[in-house]
């Protein structure tokens, strides 16, 4: 049960209340967990992003002005932590690829997005599709069909215009489109459309 | 409606957030316009796809918040120890708002008392515990070498002989490259060969050799006389210009080691052919 309205629980928080920051977890932690697990395709690594997502969400919400929702301000810390993750990771991934080369697998990413333990077969393709979007893409994907924020709370998240978001949806709908069809995927869902 | 413009507002038609003037006019120019039909087609499909995405299983929460207290509860000990010029400037704002006649004293006892509390503090991050030590490993997975580096300039060094011989070998390698003073910190990822480093001041453990290993073989990056555990500057590196980025290289032994500087870290390549690589590695980096 909510002990705090949420104007409150963030007042709480920003007094360093620790039933605040317990409440506040138990609240959004699933989000930012769905985003990172969307966005890292990796259990261990969406657990590590909603780690770090509170930890600085702990230490920064002093800093919260109440300007936007509250939940827009954690997607974003939660975006910027995925992002940092990733770059890092293909960095480590690209270079070990190139100099080790049979020290590792070499499937890097790919292999530990694979390793994701979606339920259907239909999950598996669709997550290695979102995982072949570019970052700004698959962001948008993620917010809008799996968060499902509306264009103006996606623009918000991500700092930009409307028209920025929407173009993106635009371009990550169509490569999406195209990579499960290369898949097959497409056939099993867009009969009779 | 020109196509670019309508073009722009598929995503936004197809979830409803348009007006209806502008809705309708992306409708009209839809019925008149074959490659954008096509395109909108496209998008929309794409949508439909995209809307069969399941949540996904909730994460273990109890876990998590433990883990996160714990990261919490780290931080905050080591931001305490760190930010003495914080406190000091506080302090001194502090005072200068006092009556003049209670500030020399009052300044005198908040200075000691800081002093005090930070010895206090700092001798409880410089003594970790078991648990501690355990945190830091689970929390620095990845940058162990920093993790051991810690242990081996502030930590109880029978503690970190310990654990180190405990570790898994890639993990002493990381250590054992500190010992070569190659690195302040060697960001070493577990079965991976390449890591981050910085050159190293202090060092406390030794080692004949460092050794980087990998779930498909290992490579013996420095050898090093026993007798001469911290014989520092025995594989000196050279500075040179590739391809408009100065590097520092060395050869050891069969492998060629050469360090580059990047906005975000320092990072150290070893091969047995590496020189001729660099260029390619330049780029590579530059695209990832």
């Amino acid at each position: 049960m909510n002990r705090f309205t949420q104007a409150g629980l963030i007042t709480a928080c920003q007094n360093g209340d620790e039933r605040g920051f317990e409440e506040l977890f138990q609240q959004y932690h699933e989000r930012v967990y769905r985003v990172g697990l969307r966005y890292t395709g990796n259990i261990q690594e969406a657990e590590d992003v909603t780690q770090d997502v509170f930890v600085k969400v702990f230490k920064e919400i002093i800093r919260f002005k109440g300007y936007s929702n509250f939940y827009t301000w954690l997607y974003r810390i939660t975006v910027n932590i995925c992002r940092d993750k990733e770059r890092w990771q293909s960095r480590r991934y690209l270079l070990d690829k190139s100099i080790n080369g049979g020290w590792r697998s070499g499937d890097g990413i790919e292999k530990e997005t694979l390793e994701m333990q979606w339920q259907t077969e239909t999950q598996k393709m669709l997550q290695n599709a979102l995982h072949q979007l570019s970052p700004k893409l698959r962001t948008v994907i993620i917010l809008k069909h799996i968060e499902e924020l509306s264009l103006v709370e996606i623009s918000q998240v991500l700092d930009c215009s409307q028209g920025t978001v929407s173009s993106r949806l635009n371009r990550g709908r169509a490569r999406l489109r195209d990579i499960l069809g290369k898949m097959g995927l497409d056939r099993t869902y867009l009969q009779g459309a | 409606m020109m196509h670019y413009r309508t073009r722009r507002h598929f995503s936004a038609y197809l979830d409803s957030d348009l007006d209806e003037a502008t809705a309708s006019k992306v409708l009209d120019h839809l019925s008149s316009c074959i490659s954008c039909e096509a395109a909108f087609k496209k998008i929309s499909e794409g949508a439909r796809l995209a809307s069969q995405f399941e949540q996904s299983a909730p994460p273990d929460a109890a876990q998590l918040w433990a883990k996160i207290g714990q990261r919490r509860e780290l931080e905050a000990q080591n931001r305490w120890g760190r930010n003495l010029g914080r406190q000091v400037a506080g302090i001194a704002q502090w005072a200068g708002s006092l009556a003049p006649t209670i500030r020399k004293p009052a300044m005198i006892g908040a200075f000691a008392f800081l002093l005090i509390a930070n010895l206090v503090v700092s001798f409880k991050i410089l003594t970790p515990t078991q648990t501690h030590l355990a945190e830091r490993v689970s929390r620095y997975d990845l940058d162990y070498g920093l993790y051991l580096d810690a242990m081996a300039r502030d930590g109880d060094p029978k503690e970190f002989d310990n654990l180190y011989q405990s570790e898994p070998v890639e993990y002493q390698a990381a250590s054992a490259a500190i010992s070569f003073e190659l690195a302040s910190y060697i960001r070493l990822a577990k079965d991976y060969q390449i890591f981050d480093a910085k050159l190293l001041k202090t060092s406390c453990c030794y080692s004949v050799q460092c050794k980087i290993s990998s779930g498909a073989g290992e490579i013996v990056l420095f050898q090093q006389e026993q007798d001469h555990p911290f014989s520092f500057g025995r594989y000196q590196l050279e500075r040179t210009l590739i391809d408009g980025h100065w590097f520092h290289v060395t050869q050891a032994g069969k492998y060629q080691v050469a360090s580059w500087v990047t906005r975000t870290s320092k990072i150290v390549f070893v091969g047995e052919q590496l020189f001729d690589e660099l260029p390619n590695l330049i780029r590579l980096i530059g695209t990832s």
